[in-house]
């Protein structure tokens, strides 16, 4: 059924779409809900929102990263406009396709494994954490409050522990007069500390100012005025004082390139080597199954170990060795996939037509094979994130001072129980980012399968 | 069902030589040279050439490769570069121990995998079957490397209930024999969590959704039909049938288990074969790193075969292939 036309509501009238196509040039995503698609009206006014506000707050850092900024910071500033650029132009089509009708609720297969897809929450949770990350990744310089590489003073910055900076410690004398100080310590009959800085530029105080015990009430603790301000050590700081949350953010972009881009290459090559077995068959197909199972053999870490330990461990080395130890079951995949299909009749119509075999494979029986392959390569990433962040901890990864998440865990074996910070929190970023893929993964293999169709 | 054992045995062998041979080439094909090791300014380049025809490394290519290939058949795996000492002993000393590991982290796999699989789908869609089907999602998603570290930080460091490291404790010698076998246990049980948590995690959601299938199949429904106790039914009609593919998972996991004892060994300073290969790895120690590459691939294929075979000991439909 045409859209425009929901069943049991009036088609919208000429005001109405009017209306709607005003309010998405100011507001994207309202025009919509006037429509009646409100979820994804909903969804891109959120977007829109939060992506503003953000640019407009954090204006002098985009528009001075925009100009004169490293090559990190103009990719960053021109994805944060781009995003804002493509919500809002998105918004202004959907309007006017949908105020004109043509947009058709349609039950494609497509169309179908969305509908499913959306109905499992866990799968759509996945989703949305996976596209934050990436957007977390490309947006790296501008979230993460510190430089990753900043050590600052390090007497005074090494191995903090989480939420430093976020409070002050307050001593109460008994005539009521309230003291921000530091360092507060108790001795006998005096309590030593030192005046805490107002203002952020400022250095610390270094004398140590005592009082007599009998004259103080209390010790309080309140939140530091200005914390937001950025100069919080929210997750804590490593042995050189360098604060973890902006290398875990600046982390996240090496594992989710090196999964993407791992995976791609794998699917790829996998393919291609699958789709030719498969179609051929015979000798060639004997050949190369015997390889595979060959390569199969090998636990995939000695290989990796081996191959890049032989050369030395650059990223993009990394990178080419997991996807070259990675194809393996999408070939074996794909030659099931076209083994079955390839005596169906459409591969032999095609052939009577007089279609030569490559594009018989291209055009006809790969589309049929993309599903599967696409929910393998999901699921795949988690595990290339994982591979990834072993060969870091095993210090053939990216190399320090390159923040990345198995090399923060292996800076934090050092100290494990006095620094237990420096280990735990990257760890929970892999679980996170590992899960949400699953999750996602997990939610299209169940979307596309029509045996769990309702 | 002899044939298809015999058929089976046979593939294994050119398939165990086409490894030795990707093995080599891989290895031979890199630069660094193993010499490097050695090279001294003391030393006058004629010593270097005498001990660089001494390791057979100036020979062409494919004459190392037939010499080799033939001391490997013999049980020959040359002489450790760094360690001065045959591969085998090495080896001989390592591998029990990853044995010991991969063996009991198996046990874990099964057992907790089996039945953590069979109440999730006992219970499916309750509570109990969603919190173990997160849980499971969990761990599976975790790097066993951090996994560890956590496990030392909470049982080791802040709770002192298990020891960190090694395989034993340093004074273990003086114990008796039941104290020593506790020590033994409780160095044991971190390592083996850390190594089998992960595939019993897979383990669970494969049986239930085997266990799942099963369920719903006719057999079942007669058997239900006939009256048989839903216990029967499910636990020795339907089980049965269900545990089928979970050998050949099993089989599957195998090359995980050995790659995973690489992290543990490491985490654990565990003295066995993934410890002895890292390390190999890093000094560029060839003929280790030859043999251990080697030796973990034609077990993974053992392993394959054996799951093989007691497939198609359970499976009848097989055996007439």
């Amino acid at each position: 059924m045409p859209e425009g036309i929901i069943p049991g509501k009036r088609p919208p009238t000429q005001d109405r779409r009017r209306n709607a196509l005003w309010m998405s040039v100011f507001l994207p995503g309202s025009g919509l809900t006037l429509l009646g698609e409100r979820r994804l009206g909903r969804w891109l006014m959120i977007a829109f929102v939060l992506f503003t506000t953000f640019t407009i707050g954090r204006w002098p850092s985009v528009s001075s990263g925009l100009i004169r900024g490293s090559l990190d910071e103009r990719v960053a500033a021109v994805f944060l406009l781009a995003v804002i650029a493509g919500i809002w132009s998105f918004s202004l089509y959907r309007v006017l396709r949908r105020g004109r009708g043509l947009e058709d609720k349609g039950h494609s297969h497509w169309e179908i494994t969305k509908t499913q897809f959306r109905k499992n929450r866990p799968a759509v949770v996945g989703l949305v954490v996976v596209l934050f990350l990436y957007v977390v990744a490309f947006l790296s310089p501008f979230l993460a409050p510190f430089d990753p590489n900043a050590q600052e003073d390090i007497v005074r910055s090494r191995y903090l522990p989480p939420l430093s900076g976020l409070f002050q410690q307050v001593i109460v004398l008994q005539n009521g007069q309230r003291l921000a100080a530091e360092d507060v310590d108790r001795q006998g009959d005096e309590i030593s500390y030192r005046p805490a800085i107002r203002e952020q530029d400022q250095a610390p105080a270094v004398d140590l100012l005592t009082i007599d015990a009998g004259e103080v009430r209390a010790v309080d603790r309140r939140l530091r005025p200005g914390w937001w301000r950025a100069d919080v050590h929210w997750l804590g700081t490593d042995k050189f004082g360098r604060d973890i949350l902006s290398r875990i953010i600046y982390g996240s972009r090496i594992s989710l390139s090196i999964g993407f881009v791992a995976v791609g290459i794998a699917i790829t090559f996998g393919t291609f080597v699958g789709a030719i077995s498969g179609y051929y068959g015979g000798q060639v197909d004997n050949i190369i199954m015997r390889l595979v199972d060959m390569i199969l053999a090998f636990p995939r870490i000695f290989l990796v170990l081996t191959l890049i330990a032989l050369f030395s461990p650059k990223i993009w080395l990394i990178i080419a060795v997991l996807g070259a130890t990675g194809w393996m079951g999408t070939a074996r995949l794909v030659r099931g996939q076209i083994l079955s299909l390839k005596e169906q009749e459409f591969v032999q119509a095609a052939h009577a037509l007089g279609l030569k075999t490559r594009r018989v494979i291209f055009r006809h029986i790969l589309p049929n094979t993309m599903a599967p392959i696409i929910v393998t390569a999901t699921l795949r990433v988690g595990s290339t994130i994982l591979v990834a962040a072993a060969l870091s901890f095993l210090g053939l990864g990216v190399q320090p001072p390159t923040a990345s998440w198995g090399n923060i865990i292996n800076q934090g074996r050092d100290n494990l129980l006095g620094a237990w910070w420096i280990a735990t929190f990257p760890g929970l970023a892999i679980v996170f980012t590992v899960v949400a893929y699953n999750l996602f993964g997990d939610g299209l293999r169940d979307a596309l399968d029509p045996r769990l169709r309702d | 069902m002899w044939t298809y054992i015999i058929k089976r045995i046979l593939i294994s062998i050119p398939l165990i030589i086409g490894l030795a041979t990707v093995t080599f080439f891989i290895i031979h094909l890199a630069p660094g040279d193993p010499m490097a090791l050695y090279r001294n300014p003391d030393i006058s380049p004629e010593v270097m050439e005498l001990m660089r025809r001494n390791l057979g490394l100036d020979q062409p290519l494919h004459i190392q490769y037939i010499k080799w290939l033939s001391s490997m058949a013999r049980g020959n795996f040359g002489i450790s570069f760094t360690a001065h000492r045959p591969v085998l002993d090495i080896l001989k000393e390592a591998i029990p121990n990853t044995l010991q590991l991969t063996f009991l982290a198996l046990l874990l796999d099964l057992i907790v995998g089996v039945v953590i699989g069979v109440i999730s789908a006992i219970k499916q869609y309750t509570a109990v079957d969603h919190s173990i089907t997160v849980t499971a999602l969990f761990i599976y998603s975790m790097p066993s490397f951090w996994l560890g570290l956590m496990l030392i930080l909470l049982f080791s460091l802040v709770l002192g209930w298990l020891p960190a490291s090694q395989m034993q404790s340093i004074n273990a010698d003086l114990f008796g024999f039941w104290h020593q076998l506790w020590d033994r246990i409780t160095h044991l049980i971190m390592p083996v969590f850390v190594l089998g948590i992960a595939t019993a995690a897979g383990t669970a959601r494969f049986m239930r959704g085997s266990l799942l299938e099963v369920i719903r199949q006719d057999y079942i429904r007669t058997a239900r039909a006939k009256g048989l106790s839903e216990r029967v039914v499910v636990f020795k009609h339907g089980l049965r049938n269900a545990l089928i593919p979970i050998v050949t998972l099993t089989g599957l996991y195998l090359p995980f288990l050995l790659g995973g004892s690489v992290i543990t060994e490491t985490i654990f300073a565990w003295p066995g074969m993934g410890r002895v290969a890292v390390g190999a790895i890093f000094a560029r120690d060839y003929p280790v790193v030859l043999a251990v590459n080697l030796i973990a691939a034609v077990m993974v294929v053992m392993g394959n075969l054996l799951a093989d075979i007691t497939y198609s000991l359970l499976d009848p439909r097989i055996r007439l292939d």
